[in-house]
């Protein structure tokens, strides 16, 4: 194993860190990203703000919020029944 | 039962539909496109597709799982659309597409001034940050459209990166890319809004 293959600078830690939920990240790369966020305050920063980020994005999905759907009835049963 | 009574019974069932599950449906949608009044359309057309293909429901599952079947596969659609709309109008590659090169060095580490502040408590995980939540969203508007589209899919409508792929016709490698510098333009976009003063 080469130093060379080993080495994880800021770019590739935070391309890790993204691709990390949703692939299994192979020996060498997570031996890379440990070492790497042992080190580097700023993407151990990134890292967290990202997680953030994410549960932000996902949270929008179960939004409540109240409707009022009958203009909308009343357009789809025209458009088919009606 | 006479043809005519089978076609009653169908315009029955179908308006039970109608009425039971449109806010449900509707909540859904708009929850995971911007402009409302599209929202309401894609509902709208997903109950046309279930009108027109109702007599193939075997009833197999719930009517609701199905129509909400439908309507995720119209939005689906809808995302698809504007992906290639977002490609279209900024082409593959706009200039200045990639983040990576003005927050990071050559040598790949941060430049200084787009370090992530690993001090400060601005992206705390607070619900009621009402600051955050704003600086998310004005950020998330300001991404290259068919970045906003491939992070929407993943995220609005639980997809995963194949079926995501597939649908926008991207690699796996382009796709991680995008979601990679998607991501990257995000955080910074944010940090700099929020500590504007601090730099």
């Amino acid at each position: 194993m080469s130093e060379r293959h080993l080495h994880v600078n800021c770019r590739k830690a935070t391309e890790l860190v993204e691709e990390r939920t949703a692939r299994k990240l192979g020996l060498r790369e997570r031996f890379g990203l440990w070492l790497h966020l042992l080190i580097c305050a700023g993407c151990r920063a990134y890292e967290r703000q990202s997680a953030l980020i994410d549960s932000w994005l996902e949270g929008r999905r179960d939004h409540p919020s109240a409707v009022d759907s009958a203009a909308l009835q009343q357009r789809i049963l025209r458009d088919t029944t009606g | 039962m006479t043809k005519a009574a089978d076609t009653v019974d169908r315009e029955v069932r179908f308006k039970e539909w109608v009425k039971r599950y449109t806010p449900d449906l509707q909540r859904f949608a708009r929850n995971r496109v911007k402009d409302l009044a599209i929202a309401d359309d894609l509902v709208q057309t997903a109950f046309i597709a279930a009108w027109e293909t109702m007599d193939r429901f075997a009833g197999e599952s719930s009517p609701r799982t199905w129509l909400f079947a439908i309507l995720k596969h119209k939005l689906l659609d809808h995302y698809r659309k504007a992906y290639r709309e977002g490609a279209k109008v900024s082409g593959d590659r706009a200039p200045g597409d990639d983040p990576s090169e003005t927050l990071f060095t050559p040598e790949g580490h941060w430049h200084s001034d787009h370090l992530p502040q690993h001090d400060s408590d601005i992206f705390r995980e607070d619900d009621t940050n009402e600051k955050l939540d704003r600086a998310l969203r004005h950020c998330l508007e300001l991404l290259p459209e068919r970045w906003r589209q491939a992070i929407e899919m993943k995220y609005l409508m639980e997809q995963d990166g194949s079926t995501i792929q597939q649908a926008l016709g991207l690699s796996e490698a382009n796709y991680w890319q995008q979601v990679h510098r998607a991501k990257l333009r995000l955080r910074d976009c944010i940090e700099q809004r929020l500590i504007p003063a601090a730099r």
